[in-house]
């Protein structure tokens, strides 16, 4: 064989290696999943049951049956809402943030830094009783800004983190040239900053989807009036303390994974746009 | 040339130039971009913690309008006649420990894996991040059945194999917490490698053009470029996984409840234990306090170290 | 709205948190808050046509009541979500909105804690005997009066006894009184031997007589591939319960006694029940691994409905359960048979007869408990506490309970089961209610001493620790408990 038959031969072999590793690792890391879904697709109401891999019926009843029980479409639409809500505002805030950290840095930065992290090392049990209280307080009980207020604000660390991260890497030079244009503060931040960040923006992005989207604790003491409710709990009109159909269960946490895996794949382009128009290409 | 040109593009709306002397307006102007996240965060953070604090001086149990004053009472307890919290201590340093390092080492090699042009990359990236996207509810009860010592499919698996298939993973003490930390490690694995693969898309061609041409293996380019300038990103994820593995909480108490007799317990469970089933408002505050100042000293040597590799590279 | 209103209502009920130290430093920030919450619910008050305190016919005008709980029919399988209690009250009474508001357990505890304090709790309030009705008493309403007026002067004859003298006891230790802030809205008996007689039948093997063909009959079920009982150990709960079971064999009583104070956890009695519950874990009675077994859903549902273990140890909480195909057909119950070593004892003869499938001389005791009790916040407003008391009375009274009567046990005495229809597990069920008096008391008084008893039953069997060392450390942890609740010793 020629040497470049080799070459083209050992890059193949490579590939299919590298394939047979990832689906292998797949599997191992959807097995769970698959758990999920097989059970959710099972006949409920039996009482008995249990959770299997193989499945032994199919039916798509618990999915529909969720949908109207649970009043699953109210429940999204309020989880969209904070989820929406909360993403951008921590966005704005925490990019703002460390727009204000990076340019106007002042001493005490780090502190500053150890703060917003001190933040966020609790548990949502360490703090869920003062918390509650403020909320309480606030009036805020069954209002939207009652959960978008706090997961704002337990975002903003990390967001200020990576934004600082993403801010921190770009050239003196370009930020210098620009003031020396006159651009005023703002402008650089909109136009230098921002674009510059993509990846950022779009790492943070996914996070705080993921912890509105999924935060249970404060969603289930703040919002207790059902047409506030979000929809992780909806689940629990099938989760009894002495019996339960985790068939309907799995159907509606199998349901609400859908949205947040939509977002991720929708924000994956944006890391590949991010490296073509980010990079110092001008 | 270009860098004038996209700074006066930027700056082409600005009417007035600016004079040295309003620097100091700046500096405000800095802290004003600092505002609205400040202010929310003293609200809905800061004040929480803070008043966590002051509670760890009580003794309280989280209903009656009095409150007893105690002062350290409730640490002295905790330190010297709590018979459980050193082996609390130690299991919640052991979770970190070993979670972290190894969620960033599995997200890594994913996505030092799907750094390229592959079919069905998408897909394996989508099928990794999956454990991410879940709820805690069905990741622990999924999690408990894989476990279960008769019915399992790990100790099927594990039978299969010829290993032996009736470990009870989560109730065996020697075993219990290395199970969990399994599941916790499954989960997350699949976000380090979201990370690696933003900062990975940052590194310019160029220099892996360069090594190229110079005959470099693959290997050798990972060794040489890829992993020296993804040390910031590592750091950044050594430092938030700590934090997030110190306070972890739900999943732990789905799969062992902090069992059998305690040998699974975390700072995180033995706070909700206290506060919430023993009604010991005061005391579990403490246990905050003790978390949280001991996260603060881990991170601190971990921020020392992140901002040294930031000022290294800018 | 009502939420308003409550922050109004919360200067009455008193405030919450107050210290003995700096009061002002503290309160200043909060204060400033709560006082601009006020005054923008007292705006919207006033702005609001129609706000119930205005309205001169109160029962006519339409009113809300949230009802929390962790605990509802909703959640049985085989009522698919639907609400039957819910509907049944507002079809009785059309003025009333019922919002039913779930919870899972743990969190229910913290949900408790939070809102009630700060007045924001639901109106009626799913509770349990012991710590959380003593804990949250100074916040619930006193129904006395409520009672007497909507259910006659002696409405207590209608209950179970032990449905009123146990919390009475319990909820008012080392006290006594006669105030109620508490309607019990379920009880349980639990304790026995359920199985599957056509399991039996198919493995041949028969209802065992004594410990001994226990042993054996567990030996064959498992060679043809059952689990011989199934055991969720690491809810916890479930290993009180065997506890009790088998520590009142061998005296009466004892582990209330020694929970409080008259005897000791150390009593030669509960040394030997927790040295036999260890010894049946050897004799391999359960699934393996019971420690690593939930009870809900694994061992209930994954393997006793499932049909992949043969009994499991259990009673009125497997009823709502019993939507299970095959299980009114099969489902029977016998008693856990004499424990070695213990005294004998012809306590059965005193029971009504009909034992569902007799086993043999000096069985095993069962346990009862209260399971759920139902409560009122205070300081609700007139309208609303006259709904909220119709909804208690709806759920505790006749109407209310015989809706709930397929899933779980009335604490009324003229209220049976209902919705089955084979004959047989009629009887049985109809055999666990007749006895529902009869039981050693199942649930504890003290947190911290349950948690100290589950601890030591994990590491005696886990961890082969000795069993009077580690119920030395109970006696320890209920000792504490009982002087920090006004107990003298």
């Amino acid at each position: 064989m020629s040497a470049r038959a080799l070459t083209v031969r050992r890059r193949q072999l490579g590939r299919g290696l590298l394939h047979l590793v990832l689906i292998v690792l797949a599997v191992f890391f959807l097995i769970p999943v698959v758990v999920m879904i097989v059970t959710a697709l099972q006949a409920a109401g039996q009482g008995g049951g249990g959770l299997s891999i193989v499945p032994h019926s199919l039916t798509f009843d618990n999915f529909r049956a969720v949908w109207e029980e649970t009043g699953l479409p109210r429940l999204l639409v309020n989880s969209v809402i904070v989820t929406v809500s909360s993403t951008l505002l921590v966005l704005f805030f925490s990019s703002l943030a460390a727009f204000g950290l990076v340019q106007h840095a002042f001493v005490g930065a780090s502190v500053v830094l150890l703060v917003l992290l001190a933040g966020i090392m609790l548990p949502p049990a360490a703090i869920i009783v003062p918390l509650y209280a403020e909320i309480h307080d606030f009036g805020l009980l069954n209002n939207y800004l009652g959960l978008i207020g706090p997961y704002t604000a337990l975002g903003l660390s990390v967001g200020i983190l990576f934004f600082r991260n993403a801010f921190s890497a770009i050239p003196r030079d370009i930020v210098r040239a620009a003031k020396v244009d006159g651009a005023s503060p703002w402008a650089i931040y909109v136009r230098i900053f921002l674009p510059l960040s993509l990846p950022a923006i779009a790492t943070v992005a996914i996070l705080q989807v993921l912890f509105s989207w999924n935060e249970f604790l404060i969603a289930l003491l703040v919002m207790t009036k059902e047409n506030r409710e979000t929809a992780q709990l909806a689940y629990i009109t099938y989760a009894g303390l002495y019996s339960a159909s985790f068939e309907k269960q799995f159907a509606v946490l199998a349901l609400l994974t859908i949205p947040v895996l939509l977002v991720f794949l929708v924000f994956q382009r944006q890391f590949v746009r991010g490296l073509t128009s980010g990079a110092i290409k001008g | 040339m270009t860098e004038t040109a996209a700074g006066r593009r930027v700056a082409g709306r600005t009417a007035s130039r600016r004079t040295p002397g309003r620097r100091r307006g700046r500096r405000w102007l800095g802290l004003l971009f600092l505002t609205p996240a400040a202010v929310l965060f003293a609200l809905f953070v800061a004040y929480p913690v803070e008043e966590t604090f002051r509670l760890s001086l009580y003794d309280w149990d989280g209903l009656s309008p009095t409150k007893a004053y105690v002062g350290l009472r409730n640490f002295g307890e905790l330190f010297h006649r709590d018979p459980d919290f050193w082996h609390t201590v130690r299991n919640t340093v052991l979770w970190a420990a070993v979670t972290v390092p190894v969620t960033i080492l599995i997200g890594l090699a994913l996505a030092l894996m799907l750094d390229r042009k592959l079919r069905f990359r998408n897909a394996y990236r989508t099928a990794f991040f999956v454990p991410v996207v879940m709820s805690a509810v069905v990741i622990g009860a999924v999690w408990n059945w894989l476990y279960d010592p008769e019915f399992g499919l790990v100790n099927e698996a594990f039978g299969r194999i010829g290993l032996g298939g009736n470990r009870v993973w989560l109730a065996d003490p020697s075993l219990a917490l290395w199970s969990a930390i399994a599941a916790n490690v499954w989960r997350w694995s699949g976000l380090t490698m979201l990370f690696y693969l933003a900062a990975l898309q940052s590194i310019p061609p160029d220099l892996y053009q360069a090594a190229r041409v110079d005959g470099a293996s693959e290997w050798a380019q990972i060794r040489r470029i890829t992993l020296p300038l993804l040390k910031p990103m590592t750091a950044l994820l050594v430092l938030l996984g700590t934090i997030g593995a110190f306070k972890e909480f739900e999943i732990i108490y789905i799969l062992t409840g902090g069992g059998p007799a305690h040998a699974t317990d975390l700072l995180s469970t033995e706070i909700f234990n206290q506060g919430f089933k023993l009604s010991r408002s005061g005391y579990a505050a403490a246990i905050s306090v003790v978390l949280l100042v001991g996260t603060v000293l881990v991170s601190l040597i971990q921020l020392e170290y992140l901002s040294r590799k930031n000022r290294e590279l800018a | 709205m009502s939420d308003d209103a409550n922050a109004d209502k919360r200067v009455e009920a008193g405030p919450r948190g107050e210290e003995t130290r700096q009061p002002e430093a503290t309160m200043t920030r909060r204060s400033v808050l709560k006082s601009a919450a006020m005054a923008g619910g007292g705006l919207a008050l006033l702005g609001t046509p129609g706000s119930a305190a205005a309205r001169p016919f109160i029962t006519r005008a339409k009113v809300t009541i949230d009802y929390w709980t962790w605990h509802h029919i909703s959640q049985v399988p085989t009522e698919k979500g639907r609400d039957r209690i819910k509907a049944a009250f507002e079809q009785a009474n059309p003025n009333i909105t019922l919002n039913v508001k779930l919870f899972p357990f743990p969190d229910y505890l913290t949900a408790l804690k939070t809102a009630v304090p700060n007045g924001s709790s639901g109106d009626v309030l799913g509770l349990q005997n012991g710590a959380l009705l003593r804990q949250y008493r100074p916040y619930l309403q006193t129904l006395n009066t409520l009672a007497e007026k909507g259910m006659g002067k002696n409405w207590q004859k209608a209950y179970l006894s032990k449905a009123i003298s146990l919390p009475q006891r319990e909820n008012n230790w080392p006290h006594k009184s006669d105030e109620y802030w508490w309607m019990p809205a379920e009880v349980a008996i639990l304790g026995a031997q359920w199985y599957w007689q056509d399991i039996f039948q198919k493995v041949g093997v028969s209802v065992p007589k004594d410990y001994g063909e226990l042993k054996e009959i567990s030996d064959k079920l498992r060679s043809a591939g059952y689990i011989p009982t199934a055991w969720g150990a690491k809810d916890q709960w479930p290993n009180t319960d065997y506890l009790i079971v088998y520590a009142s064999q061998f005296r009466p009583g004892v582990v209330e006694a020694a929970e409080l104070g008259e005897r000791k956890f150390t009593d030669r009695a509960i040394v030997a029940g927790l040295t036999f519950m260890a010894q049946t874990v050897k004799d391999n009675l359960y699934n393996t691994g019971p420690f690593g077994t939930t009870a809900y859903p694994e061992a209930y549902q994954s393997m006793f409905a499932a049909r992949k273990a043969a009994m499991i140890n259990t009673g009125a909480h497997n009823i709502s359960l019993a939507g299970t195909p095959g299980a009114q057909e099969n489902w029977r119950a016998f008693l856990f048979p004499h424990i070695p070593g213990a005294p004998q004892s012809n306590w059965l003869g005193k029971l009504p007869s009909g034992v569902p499938t007799p086993t043999g001389p000096s069985p095993s005791r069962l346990i009862f408990d209260v399971g759920y009790l139902v409560s009122m916040r205070k300081g609700l407003d007139k309208a609303k506490q006259d709904a909220a008391w119709r909804f208690i009375q709806f759920y505790v009274g006749p109407k209310g309970q015989r809706i709930n009567s397929f899933w779980t046990q009335p604490s009324l005495k003229a209220v049976h089961i209902s919705g089955f229809t084979n004959k047989g597990f009629v009887n049985m069920l109809n055999w666990h209610f007749a006895v529902a008096e009869f039981g050693e008391r199942r649930e504890f008084l003290f947190p911290e001493t349950r948690e100290a008893l589950q601890t030591a039953i994990e590491n005696v069997i886990v961890n082969n620790a000795d069993p009077r060392t580690e119920l030395a450390k109970v006696d320890v942890a209920a000792k504490k408990a009982r002087l920090k609740a006004g107990g003298k010793k």
